[in-house]
């Protein structure tokens, strides 16, 4: 501050030679003061040199800056006056001269600080009022453009006597230096006295405000508004757009006119109020490199702000927005540059030559920013992307031009396998779902890089973590027998089966990889590519997702399981399954998928099969008495598949007894057959197949297709031979499953199931009746007063009962599936007591450890599954469990 | 309540009528598997039962028998290997 001392010296010479001394002695606040309150020590040199704003405040301008300001509706204005006022008043210098500064300087202070009230606390009010207006921040709003309105009047004021009476007393080659001085004098001034920490923030919301207007930011923002007015205002034809959708539309010379000409009204005039606001800027010093920084900070911001908002989610294929952002960086954004840096340049090039400040290279510079913002933008939607594929296309396209440097190449996949790990790659996900996105990664990622280097490094954790889940081989292969043409229900990934058929040809020629030595376009892999990074030539998806696996073995299996179900199923033709292993033997060769081969041939010979047992059947004379007396005249008819058992999976079935008469159907089918084929007999496996059963009652009836043991328990409640025809067949489930030798688990679900179809009732627990007559809505009612124990069956709608049935079936199905896993275990016993009995007593941990070691072909169940089994042998008595927690064998 | 069984679709598997133990003493695998030559069991695979009790794959059998060191013999009993023929 000192250093302008002298400076003030002259300026009051200057000033004291323009204005009377009076106007200058008469000290109103000063308007830095009033702006910054916080400045405690203000100089009577600070004071002094606005002098001339204040005078011209007194004059001009009665009312305070905050309310030209422009803060037009706050209730507190008057209050915050008064604040200010006071504010002012306590924190005011009075104006004693320098001369009393110069008399005490030899003093330690205090005698100086009295004198000028310095000492004294605030008044009450006064505390109040500095607290009002320090907590409470004054209005920003167009706060700096009337500064530097306010400033430029200064500016006139301060120079216009200099220019109008003494610059022509002074000699010619001097008045253009004399006139530098005063203004460097009025700029310094000027910048002392505004802390640019706090004009920067105001700068740059004044120029982001029209900046955003200027570029065409705001209209891209409330797009969907501004659709709807334009339908409205439909005769305002804006021709001139910066959307990129408005662009997209337009014909290839529309586009280029687009940007360059019939600039919007309103885009104009916040052009020329923002150059005019920035030519003043520049008059009184507070352009140049400073205002140069902020600008280029504003339009940093505006170009990240006009990308994302033009091109989020514009996905189209084929893409132009890299062209579209070109143009618009050339014409909008370039153009509002030129214009701003050729008003505040600097000092230094202050003879303004009128070339550009904006060179051609510049320009370019911009562009490739733009689009590295670009490719930036489609980074952090590459998901998005990838899920919307193959809509999307058009945003990998973008990204084409991005992924060219090895380090943008890596943010892409750092950023993309981040986003998998947190949207994907989670317990929340389906299988099916990830597998569908993981079929778009492969082809969106092959587009992008069709060398597959970035593939194969985002591939690896979503192969990693796909690897983990059980059910993967199932949806695959449930995926590649689903039929294609039916409608997706989202829970089977019918993609895949369309894959298969699509690229099974490309599969065929060129797999020999890096051991053709004939292939003249070899070229090395490229340089960011893993060390065990394969090259694969063609986007196969079903190939990628059958390397998941270390052998097909496990995909085999699976297969066989899959078709064995599909197989077994009543249809008129297995077409697709036979389409689908054709194709799949394209792929992992005959022998591995042979025994899904057996089986589709056991079915098929199976059907030649029925059709020459039966023409036996009847051609030659069956023993007459038998066909009479069990055959009822509607006969049954019966259709068997016969299986070679080494081909197909292990079925889980349950064994029952088949009505006396299908037995009996069984056996001359069984002859049939032993007739047809030499030294071969017959298994029946009675839980497995469909019967289709007609069911007659007093006032409904039923036909429909059912599960064997369904059929076999309705049947049981026959009721032409024994029974009371008046009187309805009621059987419990024990009684069913003595007769039947089923289990009271699949009785019982079996009823639950007639249940839901409204056949049977279960007027007591386990206890079903045939429901004959068909109550009404009001009777059912009724019954539920009249018979309270009966209501809860019958209240039950059907859904509730077939979700009842669904779930004993399940619960029945899960029962023979336990009795199957501990009659595996049991196997597994020997070698635990063998263990045991030779080691003594072991600890859980080391019994799976020795069996893993031990069974050939692994031990197939969890920690879970051998305690429980163990826990069972101990509570039979068969093992305790000594100290430590180890089995012990019990002698 | 009136129940018809219009129609059963059963499931069967079938195997050969031999009570010996199951494997081919030929090729070690099962009768109901194929031998591994052949790709399909049952009729493209046929068994021969011997007059001495033991069974083989076919197409295992023909193979030994052809060859000079066989002379004819059953490969488990060395007696005559001679089949049984139909029904017998």
């Amino acid at each position: 501050m000192l250093s302008t001392v002298p400076l003030n010296v002259g300026r009051r010479r200057v000033f004291g030679s323009v204005f009377s001394p009076a106007s200058l002695e008469a000290p109103t606040k000063s308007k830095s003061n009033s702006e910054h309150e916080t400045d405690r020590t203000p100089t009577s040199s600070f004071h002094s040199s606005t002098g001339s704003t204040s005078t011209f405040k007194a004059d001009s301008l009665p009312t305070s800056f905050a309310t030209v300001g422009g803060s037009t509706d706050s209730p507190n204005e008057e209050t915050l006056e008064q604040a200010r006022l006071a504010a002012s008043e306590f924190l005011s210098v009075p104006n004693l001269g320098f001369q009393l500064l110069y008399d005490y300087r030899n003093t330690d202070g205090s005698e100086v600080l009295k004198q000028w009230n310095r000492l004294s606390p605030p008044s009450k009010e006064t505390a109040e009022a500095l607290e009002c207006l320090l907590l409470r921040s004054p209005e920003k709003q167009g706060l700096l453009r009337t500064i530097v309105n306010c400033l430029q009047l200064a500016r006139r004021i301060y120079l216009a006597p200099v220019v109008r009476y003494l610059l022509p007393l002074i000699p010619t080659p001097h008045q253009a230096g004399f006139l530098a001085q005063l203004q460097r004098a009025f700029h310094t001034v000027v910048s002392y006295s505004l802390p640019w920490q706090q004009i920067s923030p105001l700068l740059t919301s004044e120029i982001t405000r029209d900046a955003t207007t200027i570029l065409g930011i705001d209209t891209l923002d409330g797009d969907s508004d501004m659709e709807k007015m334009s339908i409205d205002e439909m005769e305002v034809d804006r021709a001139y757009s910066v959307s990129y959708k408005d662009w997209r539309r337009e014909t290839t010379e529309g586009r280029a006119h687009m940007m360059d000409e019939g600039e919007d009204h309103r885009v104009a005039i916040s052009r020329d109020r923002l150059l005019a606001f920035l030519n003043g800027l520049q008059l009184v010093g507070l352009g140049a490199e400073k205002a140069q920084k902020v600008f280029a900070r504003v339009m940093n911001v505006m170009m990240s702000d006009f990308i994302s908002a033009a091109y989020t989610g514009q996905w189209d294929a084929p893409t132009s927005a890299p062209h579209h952002l070109r143009q618009w960086i050339e014409n909008v954004f370039a153009r509002l540059a030129v214009q701003v840096l050729a008003i505040i340049h600097s000092e230094q090039s202050g003879t303004h030559s009128g070339a550009l400040d904006v060179s051609f290279r510049d320009v370019e510079k911009w562009q490739e920013v733009g689009i590295a913002r670009l490719g930036a933008l489609r980074v952090s939607e590459l998901f998005d992307v990838v899920v919307e594929w193959p809509a999307s296309s058009g945003a990998v396209e973008d990204l084409r031009h991005f992924t060219t440097h090895t380090t943008s190449r890596t943010h892409v996949t750092q950023s993309f396998i981040n986003m998998l790990q947190q949207r994907l790659l989670h317990p929340g996900a389906s299988t099916v779902e990830i597998l569908q996105v993981y079929i778009s990664i492969i082809r969106a990622f092959h587009l992008l890089d069709p060398k597959g280097v970035l593939l194969d490094r985002i591939a690896r954790p979503i192969r990693r973590y796909l690897r983990d889940r059980d059910d993967t081989v199932k949806v695959i292969v449930g995926g590649l027998l689903a039929d294609s043409t039916a409608p997706n229900t989202g829970d089977t990934l019918a993609e895949l089966s369309t894959e298969l058929t699509k690229v099974h040809q490309h599969s065929m020629r060129g797999n020999k990889g890096e051991l053709d030595f004939d292939d003249l376009n070899w070229v090395p892999d490229p340089v960011d590519a893993a060390p065990d990074y394969r090259k694969s030539k063609s986007a196969d998806v079903i190939d990628s997702l059958v390397s998941l696996f270390d052998s097909k073995e496990t995909f085999v299996k699976e297969m066989q399981t899959l078709l064995a179900d599909r197989l077994i199923q009543n249809r008129k033709n297995y077409d697709q399954e036979i389409t689908v292993l054709e194709l799949l033997k394209v792929r992992f060769g005959d022998s591995a998928l042979q025994a899904c081969e057996v089986m589709l041939r056991d079915i098929s010979d199976s059907r030649r099969l029925n059709i020459s047992v039966q023409k036996q059947s009847h051609t030659k004379p069956r023993s007459a008495a038998m066909a009479n007396r069990l055959v009822p005249p509607d006969s049954t008819d019966l259709h068997a598949k016969i299986l070679s058992r080494f081909f197909w999976p292990e079925i889980q079935e349950q064994e029952f007894k088949v009505p006396k008469e299908i037995a009996k159907l069984q056996e001359s089918y069984a002859t049939g057959f032993e007739a047809l084929k030499a030294s071969r007999k017959l298994n029946w496996r009675n839980g497995l197949g469909q019967v289709t059963v007609e069911l007659e009652l007093e006032n409904h009836s039923f036909t429909g297709e059912v599960t064997t043991w369904q059929a076999t328990v309705i049947y049981a409640f026959n009721s032409d031979t024994d029974t009371d025809p008046n009187e309805p067949a009621t059987k419990s489930v024990t009684e069913l499953s003595d007769t039947l030798s089923m289990t009271p688990a699949l009785v019982r679900s079996a009823c639950l199931f007639w249940v839901s179809k409204r056949i049977l009732t279960e007027p007591h627990r386990d206890t079903f009746r045939v429901l004959e007559i068909l109550p009404s809505e009001h009777e059912a009612h009724g019954s539920i007063i009249a018979g309270p124990e009966g209501a809860e069956d019958e209240d039950d709608d059907d859904a509730n009962a077939a979700a009842a049935a669904e779930a004993a079936a399940a619960a029945a199905a899960k029962e023979s599936a336990e009795a199957a896993a501990m009659e595996k275990m049991n196997l597994h016993w020997q070698f635990i007591v063998g263990m045991l009995t030779n080691q003594g007593p072991m600890p859980l941990q080391n019994i799976v450890m020795m069996l893993k070691i031990v069974v050939p072909g692994g031990f197939p169940f969890s920690n879970e599954e051998l305690r429980e089994f163990l826990g069972g042998m101990v509570s039979k008595g068969k093992l305790e469990v000594v100290s430590g927690g180890s089995y012990k064998i019990v002698h | 309540m009136k129940v018809t069984l219009k129609e059963w679709n059963a499931i069967a598997t079938w195997h050969w009528d031999i009570p010996e133990d199951e494997v081919c003493g030929i090729c070690r695998v099962q009768f109901d598997g194929t031998c591994p030559t052949c790709k399909f069991p049952g009729d493209e695979c046929a068994l021969l039962v011997g007059t001495c009790g033991h069974s083989f794959h076919m197409h295992c059998l023909l193979t030994w028998i052809n060859q000079e060191s066989s002379k004819g013999l059953c490969p488990m009993c060395r007696q005559k290997f001679e089949w049984k023929q139909g029904n017998e």
